[in-house]
């Protein structure tokens, strides 16, 4: 089941960045990785999805729906973390999970507890979130993100800021949500971290998708990600024939 | 809760790439290969088969496709919700209490050389909330819930859930004149209160008419609350929305002042629309013009806000 059918998008901003000619596709059950340096279009592709800014061309479906009609039934099955964490400081944690909830029809109040101790917060439910650490607030964001139950989750650069324990939690979130059928469309610098949590990869440079691969062919081919990006982007200095 | 279909009974993944999308020529075939052919059962699908349970069960229900009205009344709770969280607008209606409270303690001092006439006390504290406080309490909000947001980044939080953008303007406008009709309703009742105890008996005060006058300044103050709400989308930061948004409302004023031709047209010359139902007789003529004018300008403004809004790159 393809949740995710992204062709030929492409986002330019003023500065001539943005994503040129994107296009891949992510199936239930499926992690994908978007690997690139800064500016390379990740964020700016995970935007695109979760409509917070328009492409300029190109087709997206999500779960079967077209964004630019459906956004809001996308979103009601989609859990997104795009950027820094997107948190109401002046609320506790326990009150940012509540307040998400509301915006999704039918929500149950009895969810926000379990979901607290699936990330490891309930202890500090009660706290106001400007007090918590990064890694904290990422926590409380894939909360968030988990809320729905999402059947897509877009997660860009989910372990910002977290610490062992804290990752470990999060691949072990991400496992229990692929075994459940999500498809996962995600970002992150860290090569070893993507070897870990995605089942492929897509490489990105100057906006534009270099290479797409599964992880346990790169992992045959070339040892580890870090090895395949350097020989993908050419990065290593040989030449690309 | 559980999906039909979503379950992933078979390890083997596909993933599908355009040939095109690949742009560069590859050393090694074995990868491009692998972006478009079947690929085995990666450690993290074998990972996924084996059993994990969820601890929170969810139970959110999926509906056909969200109603307008429906996210509205979702955005405007969670709007209210978090403006009365906030430390600052829980210390307005204090501060806007503390105003018929000085009324009295004027009315009260001897020495005084400011004094109020009991009766007409709450049309005098109208007056004032109606032309200063809840404008500038307008613009306050409108700067915390749109440019502010923007700013911080809070905005994406509501624009990732399931709401339309539409329903988001409408939610957070609602959301800001539920609070100001909060404010007002604490000035009617303290202003009573300071009346009665100034001096002036039940029979001195027309009650009928000063609760009219109460609700029938919800009109204008929905329409400065659309300027409000306008000028903070058009800005970039909290102090330049709420700046702007007052610089508005003092541009419409001077505009009816600078051209008396055309002041019946704009909404500034209804904010005391209230005038036309304390006389002696109710002025229907006045009041269904300044509400045509009202809530003309307010659908006008709220759907050119709309349409600037979808349009922002968040």
């Amino acid at each position: 089941m393809t949740i995710v059918r992204i062709e030929n998008l492409t986002k330019k901003y003023a500065n001539r960045r943005g994503i040129d000619q994107l296009s891949f596709e992510v199936e239930a059950g499926q992690v994908l990785g978007l690997l690139g340096p800064n500016g390379s279009g990740k964020t700016t592709a995970m935007k695109a999805m979760t409509g917070l800014l328009a492409p300029d061309a190109g087709t997206l479906s999500l779960l079967g729906m077209d964004p630019a009609e459906d956004l809001p039934a996308i979103l009601e099955r989609t859990g997104c973390m795009i950027e820094t964490p997107g948190l109401y400081p002046y609320l506790t944690a326990e009150q940012n999970l509540r307040l998400t909830g509301r915006f999704y029809p039918g929500f149950d109040a009895a969810m926000v507890e379990p979901l607290l101790e699936r990330v490891g917060l309930l202890p500090y439910r009660k706290e106001k979130v400007r007090k918590f650490s990064v890694g904290m607030k990422q926590r409380l964001a894939l909360a968030c993100a988990l809320l729905p139950q999402p059947e897509l989750l877009v997660l860009d650069e989910p372990t910002n800021g977290m610490d062992i324990e804290g990752t470990a939690m999060f691949r072990e979130l991400l496992l229990q949500e692929r075994k459940r059928g999500c498809a996962v469309v995600l970002s992150s610098h860290l090569a070893h971290e993507m070897e870990q949590l995605c089942t492929h990869v897509a490489v990105l440079r100057e906006g534009v998708l270099v290479d797409t691969a599964s992880v346990p062919q790169v992992l045959e081919q070339y040892g580890s990600i870090e090895r395949y990006y350097l020989r993908v982007t050419n990065a290593d200095g040989r030449e690309v024939i | 809760m559980s999906r039909p279909g979503n379950e992933v009974a078979d390890p083997v993944q596909t993933m599908q790439v355009p040939a095109e999308a690949s742009s560069r020529k590859r050393q090694d075939g074995a990868v491009a290969k692998a972006s478009k052919a079947k690929i085995t059962a990666t450690k993290a699908d074998a990972e996924s088969s084996e059993s994990a349970s969820f601890s929170a069960p969810m139970k959110i229900r999926r509906a056909s496709g969200p109603a307008l009205s429906g996210m509205v009344r979702r955005t405007a709770e969670v709007e209210l919700h978090k403006i009365l969280a906030q430390f600052k607008y829980r210390a307005v209606p204090v501060l806007v209490a503390l105003v018929p409270l000085v009324m009295l303690w004027l009315n009260g001092n001897t020495g005084s050389l400011i004094r109020f006439s009991p009766e007409n006390l709450p049309y005098t504290l109208l007056s004032l909330a109606a032309s200063v406080i809840l404008p500038l309490v307008a613009c306050m909000l409108a700067a915390d819930l749109f440019a502010g947001e923007r700013e911080r980044g809070e905005l994406k939080i509501p624009l990732t859930r399931p709401v339309s953008r539409p329903a988001l303007v409408i939610g957070k406008i609602s959301a800001m004149l539920i609070y100001q009709a909060g404010l007002l309703a604490i000035l009617l009742i303290l202003s009573l209160a300071a009346a009665l105890l100034s001096g002036a008996s039940l029979g001195d005060l027309n009650l009928l008419s000063i609760l009219g006058a109460y609700v029938v300044t919800l009109l204008p103050i929905a329409a400065i609350s659309t300027v409000a709400a306008l000028a903070s989308t058009l800005a970039r930061s909290a102090t330049s929305g709420f700046l702007l948004g007052i610089l508005l409302l003092v541009a419409w004023n001077g505009l009816g002042l600078a051209f008396p031709a055309i002041s019946p047209m704009l909404l500034t010359e209804y904010a005391a629309l209230y005038k036309s139902i304390i006389g002696s007789e109710v002025a229907f003529g006045q009041l269904a013009m300044g509400a045509g004018i009202l809530i003309g300008s307010a659908t006008v403004l709220t759907t050119a806000q709309i349409l600037l809004f979808d349009r922002k790159e968040i």
